[in-house]
């Protein structure tokens, strides 16, 4: 059987269909690894970047030094390990002092990423790998301007002389959580207790930060998260910023989703073709049972075949993709950072997988269905009719959830995709039944090449309803995507002019006239000021947090300390997701509203009632709305917003967020100078750091779905090309009784554009249903009606099925009646 | 060898149930050439592809040396039609993909002859079409594509031929031909030969005629 199996295995390769289907097999396989390979290394990349906001793989921010016991695990685990303490001091220059946010790091300092400096202010940056020496401080630019000293001036932080020899231009973990003040000034860890800056009672940081095998960072993870506590925090690179952890979150989702993607369209090349074949092999199964070879021979004739025919896909199409995603890295070259990190063996593993599954689970239920084809049918041309492709459109949607799922392991786009296969499937099949009867009705009202066409539709109804479900769903994948690409990169747009870059905080409620003034008189652009006291939730509806979140790895996330803020209106990039907002005749009882992700950890519902503890005070509020909140808009935003005044006025803190161009930076001297005892963030490196990673990603977005696309025109042209040869038998057969040559392309053309016209409405339906989904539940954006979809799609549908239709058989028209009947027999 | 008891055959069609076989006993011997002969729809290659075990009849007993095969299973049938069964099919059926020597050498494959493209050589000969052996069946002429078929059913060398026509697309020089070919392996090998055809003079030169009219001898 073997020998007969690989022998006509090599027959087989001229076949036009089984040629088809390895082709198919192999560019999905190929298409898969490219984006694969491709998405991994982007993602890795991504990760190696987001490590560098954190300066590590992951970090633990405590109140107190991290216990010996973490060091050992650490150890244990094969990880690198650093540490940094941060600290408020004065630094004393000759005739200046200023208070500075002190930050000491370990020689290892920083673990991931580097550090940019300046030798003296006029000389070019270096990127260097570690901090400061024993005895050595390096400053931010302006305490060398605040404190009027040169690199090399000697200074002394609290009671320790150094040395000011670097300006720090920038660090990697500068960003750290948003309204932790940037350090700006940098000293060896080992000096932190001759300056005895630390006293009891200062505030200080202490982070412990790891690096190394992924795998490691979880098994510790897994080891210290237990241990955390009240007073530290583990931080992974993807929280280093909410802003910056939003968008990777996104880019994420829709690489995983384009990923999805391509496997459907994958899947729907494999079947056409696969079903293709299986009709085209009817006759030599007949005949290899007039043989003498039974069912399970046939059955094993072919599940051999496939095995051979999976190998071959798989070896062309993993070649193939790597190929293809070389040469995509080398177009992009300069695109992307040059050391793109490497992608590992999973692309070719999900290759391998994605290969063999849509192979079986598509190929095989017409394959392996052949085997009960009656010898009896050579004796007449009939075709088995069967239910093949039910079969393989129900085994074949089970398996692209299947895959889909193991592809993006989210449950959410898996659900999604499913449901939107499954509008397809249920709307072709009505189609197949009540369009096709409706053209009946219609195409015997109609004379000429409109009658044949449409009554080529109705002859081949399961066929006609397969063509119209893969374009509808080529199109829907398409549509859905280049909506989504559009609404991401749109969504990122704002970040790129005017965004806030600079936090201003601790500004006293006295204060708050004379920094308005300071502000107007600049002409900075500067968004809302929100009053702010820190304090914890401690109690929902009377219940303690400890008995309330299960003691998982979240806990700790909503026992630390929150910035609460009140207002009387919504912030622009607020959004009321339930509950209303502060109604106009408000009762006595305090009013909260929620940020939406919070709510959610904290599982709080509307009307619960919220005891916080602030300053040492308990009181309680009533919830009353949940919100959504645009954190990447970089204004001032909380998880919990009041009604009215917590605390009196007076003894709030203030904050606010304004716009600073790098070319106006000179204002902070002059800010920090009139208003000494304000905090301020610098988040502008940050802002520059985040805008470059969206544009790999967006990059890459736009990459992947030129792919998509490209992959999308190929299973239109397979799908139509399956077709040629029942077309070209049939208009040489209509041309032999007479028909001329333009009848038959005008039967081509109406047939194509009614296939193309019904795929083109349903494609719109279901990419409606689709983005709704997508972009409210995964993306968080506004759902709103794409027109331009139902605009777009059907007519465009219509004139390219319709063109490539009548490409790829026009051929057809140019050969003569009798060479073509000749030569068609039956196609092996 | 041969043998059917009261075989009915009726088939689903739009109009109702068709009867196409209403009762056919038959006994061919070892060794006999049997031909059926009968206007055109009257049964025969339904008939035909029925004893040779290709279809299952709605009732009915058929036997092919001894063994009933009307009562086994698609997997059991298999293996005697691989024993017993050779078939010159009334439209050829040449897999387009293969050259002629190899649709000749396809069943003896499937028998996993080693000697298959040898044997399949020396048949090809046999039947004129030495020099064609390496062409495809779209580039034959129908009697061409009809003499591979011939070739192939010969191949087989089984015991028991059946030939649906085969001196139909045939002019009556090669058809004399292929028919003394026919007759010369019944008497080498005493194969028996079941033939269908329209000519008298096949006809004549088999041991037994047997005449169909709508679905019955007559
Ligand atoms: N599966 C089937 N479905 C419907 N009708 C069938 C089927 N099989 C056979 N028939 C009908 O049974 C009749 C006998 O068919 P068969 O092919 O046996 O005729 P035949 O005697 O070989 O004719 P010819 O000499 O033209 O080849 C025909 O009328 C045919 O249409
Ligand atoms: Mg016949």
């Amino acid at each position: 059987m073997f020998r007969l199996v690989v022998k006509l295995f090599g027959k087989m390769l001229r076949s036009k269909s089984f040629t088809l289907l390895l082709i198919s097999l192999a560019v999905a396989t190929a298409s898969i690894t490219a984006i694969s390979i491709f998405v991994e290394r982007i993602n890795n990349t991504l990760y190696s970047e987001a490590a560098e906001f954190i300066a590590a793989d992951a970090k633990v921010q405590g109140s107190m030094p991290a216990p010996q016991e973490w060091y050992q695990i650490a150890k244990k685990n094969e990880l690198d390990v650093a540490q940094t303490t941060q600290f408020s001091a004065m630094i004393f220059a000759q005739n200046a002092m200023q208070l500075a946010r002190i930050k000491a790091v370990s020689t290892n300092y920083p673990l991931r990423g580097s550090l940019q400096i300046r030798d003296a202010a006029n000389q070019e940056v270096r990127i260097i790998g570690s901090g400061p020496t024993v005895g050595k401080l390096w400053l931010a630019p302006r305490l060398f301007t605040a404190l009027n000293i040169r690199p090399g001036t000697k200074v002394k932080v609290g009671d320790a002389e150094f040395i000011a020899e670097k300006i720090i231009v920038q660090e990697p973990d500068s960003v750290g959580s948003t309204f932790a003040m940037a350090p700006r000034a940098m000293i060896h860890i080992d000096d932190v207790d001759a300056t005895g800056a630390i006293q009891l009672g200062s505030r200080v940081n202490h982070d412990f930060m790891l690096a190394g095998d992924p795998q490691a960072i979880d098994a510790a993870k897994t080891q210290i998260y237990p241990q955390l506590g009240e007073h530290y925090r583990w931080v992974s690179p993807e929280e280093g910023s909410a802003a910056f952890s939003s968008a990777l979150d996104r880019a994420k989702r829709f690489l995983l989703l384009a990923g999805s993607l391509s496997v459907l369209l994958a899947s729907v090349a494999i079947a056409l073709a696969a079903h293709h074949f299986a009709a085209h092999q009817q006759t030599q199964v007949a005949l290899l049972k007039t043989f003498g070879i039974g069912p399970k021979g046939i059955q094993q004739f072919y599940l051999l075949l496939l095995i051979l025919t999976g190998c071959t896909g798989f070896i062309f199409g993993s070649t193939g993709g790597w190929l293809l995603h070389q040469v995509i890295v080398a177009l992009l070259a300069d695109l992307f950072p040059q050391d793109l990190a490497s992608a590992g063996t999973k692309p070719y593993i999900i290759g391998a997988i994605t290969c063999s599954v849509t192979l079986f689970a598509f190929a095989s239920p017409p394959l392996l269905t052949l085997k009960s084809i009656a010898p009896a049918q050579i004796l007449r041309q009939e075709k088995n009719k069967g239910n093949a492709i039910l079969i393989s459109v129900v085994c074949g949607v089970l398996a692209t959830a299947l895959l889909i799922g193991f592809y993006s392991l989210d449950i959410y786009i898996t659900a999604i995709l499913f449901g939107a296969m499954l509008l397809c499937v249920a709307a072709s099949a009505l189609t197949a039944k009540i369009l096709l009867k409706l053209t009946k009705t219609i195409q015997n009202k109609l004379r000429g090449y409109w009658r044949v066409g449409l009554s080529n539709l109705q002859r081949q109804k399961q066929f006609t309803a397969l063509q119209i479900f893969v374009f509808a769903s080529v199109v829907l994948l398409v549509a859905v995507l280049s909506q989504l690409r559009t609404s991401l990169v749109e969504q990122w747009q704002p970040q790129m002019a005017e965004t806030p870059n600079h936090f201003v905080f601790n500004i006293f409620h006295d204060e708050l006239a004379l920094i308005q003034n300071t502000f107007s008189e600049a002409e900075v652009n500067v968004s809302e000021y929100y009053p702010m006291s820190r304090g914890r939730v401690v109690k929902i509806n009377g219940q303690s947090l400890k008995e309330r979140i299960i003691p998982d790895m979240q806990r700790s996330d909503y026992e630390r300390e929150l910035n609460l803020t009140w207002s009387e209106t919504l912030g622009k990039d607020n959004r009321i997701d339930a509950g209303a907002w502060w109604p106009d005749d408000r009762n006595s009882q305090l009013s909260v509203s929620a940020e939406y992700n919070y709510a959610l950890g904290l599982g709080l519902k509307l009307g619960d009632t919220i005891t916080f503890s602030v300053a040492g005070r308990e009181f309680s509020a009533e919830l009353k709305s949940i919100r959504r909140v645009k954190w990447d808009s970089m204004n001032p935003n909380f998880y919990m917003i009041f009604d009215r005044p917590i605390a009196d006025n007076f003894a709030a803190n203030w904050i606010t967020s304004f716009y600073l161009p790098s070319s106006e930076k000179a204002f902070l001297n002059k800010l920090l100078a009139d208003h000494p005892t304000i905090s301020l963030i610098e988040l502008d490196q940050t802002i520059a750091a985040v805008q470059e990673i969206l544009n790999h990603v967006t990059m890459a977005i736009e990459f992947i779905l030129m792919l998509v696309l490209g992959a999308s025109i190929l299973v239109m042209l397979t799908s139509i090309q399956a077709t040629v040869s029942e077309r070209r038998r049939e208009s040489a057969l209509l041309r032999s009784f007479g028909a001329n040559r333009s009848f038959v392309q005008q039967v081509l053309i109406v047939e194509f554009a009614s296939i193309g016209l019904l795929a083109g409405i349903f494609a719109s339906a279901g990419a409606e249903a689709c983005l709704y989904f997508v972009q409210v539940k995964l993306f968080e954006f506004e759902p709103h009606i794409h027109w331009q979809i139902w605009a777009i799609a059907p007519a465009l549908t219509t004139v390219l099925v319709a063109a490539i239709g009548y490409a790829a058989t026009v051929g057809v028209t140019h050969e003569t009646p009798l060479h073509v009947l000749r030569t068609q027999t039956d196609e092996t | 060898m041969l043998e059917t008891r009261q075989l009915f055959h009726e088939v689903p069609t739009a109009e109702g149930r068709l009867a196409i076989l209403k009762g056919i006993d038959l006994n061919i011997t070892k060794g006999e050439s049997v031909a059926i002969v009968g206007a055109s729809g009257s049964g025969k290659s339904t008939l035909l592809g029925m004893i040779a075990g290709l279809d299952c009849p709605s009732a009915g007993q058929i036997f092919i040396d001894k063994t009933e095969i009307s009562a086994l299973n698609e997997e059991l049938r298999a293996e005697i039609r691989q024993r017993y069964v050779a078939f010159v099919f009334q439209n050829f059926q040449l897999l387009n993909g293969l050259n002629a020597a190899e649709n000749v050498a396809l069943p003896l494959e499937v028998r996993g002859d080693r000697d298959s493209h040898a044997k399949a050589i020396r048949y090809l000969n046999r039947v004129g079409l030495s020099e064609r052996s390496k062409h495809s069946p779209q580039q034959l002429s129908g009697g061409e594509q009809q003499r591979v078929a011939i070739a192939r059913a010969f191949a087989c060398e089984a015991p028991i031929i059946f030939a649906d026509e085969p001196t139909g697309n045939l002019d009556a020089e090669t058809g004399a031909l292929i028919a003394d070919l026919l007759f010369e392996l019944n008497r080498e090998h005493a194969t028996t030969l079941v033939l269908v055809t329209h000519s008298s003079e096949l006809a004549e030169r088999c041991d037994r005629t047997l005449k169909m009219h709508a679905g019955k001898f007559i």
